[in-house]
């Protein structure tokens, strides 16, 4: 509980939440490591992290859309007052859609061929039910004017292969908003875009956040595009959570070293001779956990005392927590 | 769409012209030809050339495989050596036996193969998982000959249940409509006599069916498990749907392309591969027909059923084809 950024009018909690996945014949592989943080309402909270950092499993565990037998969890993971860790299937499923809902990072595949935007939009309201077909239909194209599409009652009944990327990505985010959810994971949603598409889907997110007083929870790899929309900022590493705090405060002081190094990744207008920055080394695998901090082989500050034991995550500014011992 | 079935359409020129060349060639190869069969035992040399001379076998290769196509535009196959009587008449007599088993054979392999491929799917790795892989196996490598000899034996023959030969008795009086045993009878509202053909037809087909249960299992479970790791399922999950409503309305309809395939496929595959059990339990099809006009070296006939064969497979596939673009919409080209 070390966690100083925690709020009261929380949407989610993960404390301490550590993710297994099951290999089979009784072995299991922690592919994600005590990873505490929230989000507030209305707040827009980036997870940021290389590939094979944890973010996606993280993302999905939050709807637990693994199946038991692949994945267990540990720790506390409470969306809208339900400990998803613990919580019956069936409440799960009751919560999915209508509490959190989610946007994937390839719209090409993620909507069903074979289906109109307006029957799988229609399928989304359906889940809660009570209104009618004519009252869904109407939600229908509200939802579809909401999420700026200029002809909504022409988008409905179209295919999604008639469809470019930015407007699928667009029909995704209409259905997810479906049932008013308090929560919504967004899963690289850009990552597939265009740069000019990227900046529209971004601004979009951010006006129905204003509108609605939705929470966002923002999986990238790209630190220099969610600076400039996230509220919180959580870096992830390894499969455990290094440093999180403000994302004015984290980008201008991070206080871990691999969220300085990840910083000084970020293209800047190049200055003559000199190279853009990387981090030496490679992410550790899951397979193997070894003592002490995750970032240590790579780390410009290792010291003596990082190649031991368990790193907490401690206060580094006042609204900042970082897993380290030599902080910045 | 009118384009897309056109475009089909003229696709299976180039294959019926093949299949045709291939059955002209193949009786030209065989020892003997048409005259030297039919000729009486003591014909003479003059008779041969005479017989030849009338048939237009003497004509070149090249103008007899003209007049073999334009017959065959007209449908027409010439006159059975054997019956004495039109080939397209004799066909026309006996596919419509043929196409009702086959169709009722496929029913019964559809209506079990399918669910049992789809559970399998849904519980992969499980004991009925197994059980439809042992299933699967059996129907594939079992000669249908073999299983219907068992079923005649056992479910006729120890059980006395069920008819092992025929149609329906000879003794039915059935005025022929559509030439259908099972639609003659409901539409002359003979209650009776549709119970016998489906007693008669449940042995033959489902031998048949045996055979189609393996093959259909296994694509439809293959579909369905290909389909479950699409990432549209994952957001059907994420949306809230029950699990029964995720496999109805998106896993199904997106597995039903490949089953589909097969099924149409199979539906060729088992009106031409019906010989050696209408043969078994004496349907008087088109497959015993081809039997008795093979062992009776009946060249005519053999062409036109062979072509006829030919002709059904084809359609099926282009029927299929069309099917594709029913279900799936971005087969429909052109839609604006």
């Amino acid at each position: 509980m070390h966690d100083t950024s925690r709020i009261d009018d929380a949407v989610l909690e993960a404390d301490q939440l550590s993710l297994f996945l099951r290999a089979g014949r009784g072995t299991e592989l922690k592919i994600v490591d005590s990873v505490s943080f929230s989000i507030a309402r209305g707040e827009f909270y980036a997870l940021v992290g290389e590939s094979g950092s944890g973010k996606t499993v993280i993302a999905r565990s939050l709807m637990r859309l693994f199946p038991p037998n692949t994945l267990r969890m540990e720790g506390r993971l409470v969306v809208d007052g339900v400990d998803l860790t613990t919580a019956p299937a069936s409440r799960v499923q009751r919560m999915r859609g209508r509490s959190i809902s989610m946007i994937f990072q390839e719209p090409m595949t993620s909507l069903n061929p074979l289906m109109t935007v307006e029957r799988q939009i229609d399928e989304a309201i359906a889940v809660v039910g009570g209104m009618g077909r004519r009252e869904r239909r109407e939600r229908v194209v509200e939802l579809l004017a909401d999420v700026q599409f200029a002809n909504p009652g022409s988008v409905r009944s179209m295919y999604p292969h008639e469809l470019s990327g930015g407007m699928r990505q667009r029909a995704m985010i209409a259905m997810a908003l479906a049932n008013n959810p308090s929560l919504l994971i967004a899963d690289e949603p850009t990552t597939a875009l265009d740069v000019t598409i990227q900046e529209e889907i971004l601004q979009l997110l951010l006006r129905l956040r204003d509108q609605h007083g939705l929470s966002i929870l923002f999986i990238s790899h790209d630190l220099s595009l969610v600076r400039r929309f996230a509220d919180r900022i959580g870096v992830l590493y390894g499969g455990v959570l290094m440093e999180t705090g403000p994302a004015h405060e984290l980008i201008d002081h991070p206080t871990h070293p691999y969220s300085r190094a990840l910083i000084d990744c970020i293209p800047r207008r190049r200055e003559a001779g000199k190279r853009q920055a990387g981090i030496d080394g490679l992410v550790p695998g899951v397979a193997d956990w070894f003592d002490g901090c995750r970032f240590a082989p790579r780390c410009p500050r290792m010291a003596e005392d990082c190649r031991h034991g368990r790193i907490e995550m401690t206060p580094t500014q006042p609204a900042q927590v970082a897993r380290c011992l030599h902080p910045l | 769409m009118l384009r897309h079935i056109a475009g089909r359409v003229l696709g299976a020129v180039p294959v019926v012209l093949l299949v045709a060349l291939g059955i002209f060639a193949l009786v030209r190869l065989a020892p003997g030809d048409a005259a030297s069969t039919l000729a009486a035992e003591d014909a003479t040399e003059a008779d041969l050339a005479r017989m030849r001379a009338q048939w237009g076998l003497d004509q070149p290769v090249l103008v007899q495989f003209f007049y073999f196509l334009t017959n065959l535009a007209r449908l027409d196959f010439g006159t059975s050596y054997r019956y004495h009587a039109p080939v397209t008449e004799l066909i026309g007599q006996r596919l419509p036996a043929t196409i009702e088993l086959a169709v009722i054979a496929l029913l019964i392999a559809a209506a079990i193969a399918v669910p049992l491929g789809v559970a399998t799917a849904l519980r992969k790795g499980s004991w009925l998982d197994g059980l439809g892989s042992l299933v699967a196996v059996l129907g594939v490598s079992a000669p249908s000959f073999w299983i219907g000899i068992l079923l005649v034996l056992f479910v006729s023959g120890y059980l006395n249940l069920l008819p092992s030969s025929g149609r329906i008795p000879l003794d039915v009086p059935l005025r022929e409509m559509t030439g259908f045993v099972l639609i003659d009878s409901l539409l002359q509202g003979q209650v009776g006599v549709f119970r016998q053909g489906l007693e008669h037809i449940l042995l033959p087909a489902t031998t048949l069916a045996f055979g189609m249960i393996g093959i259909i299992a296994r694509i439809s479970r293959s579909a369905v498990i290909d389909v479950g790791q699409e990432e549209f399922v994952v957001t059907a999950v994420a949306k809230g749907l029950k699990r029964r409503e995720v496999v109805r309305n998106h896993l199904l309809p997106n597995a039903t392309v490949p089953i589909i395939t097969i099924i149409g496929l199979e539906l060729g595959t088992l009106i031409s591969g019906s010989i050696v059990v209408e043969v078994v339990f004496s349907w008087p099809g088109l497959g015993s027909l081809l039997y008795s006009a093979v062992t009776s070296r009946d060249i005519p006939l053999t062409t036109g059923i062979v072509i006829s064969y030919t002709f059904i497979f084809i359609s099926l596939n282009v029927l299929v084809d069309l099917v594709y673009v029913l279900i799936d919409p971005r087969l429909r080209v052109g839609r604006a």
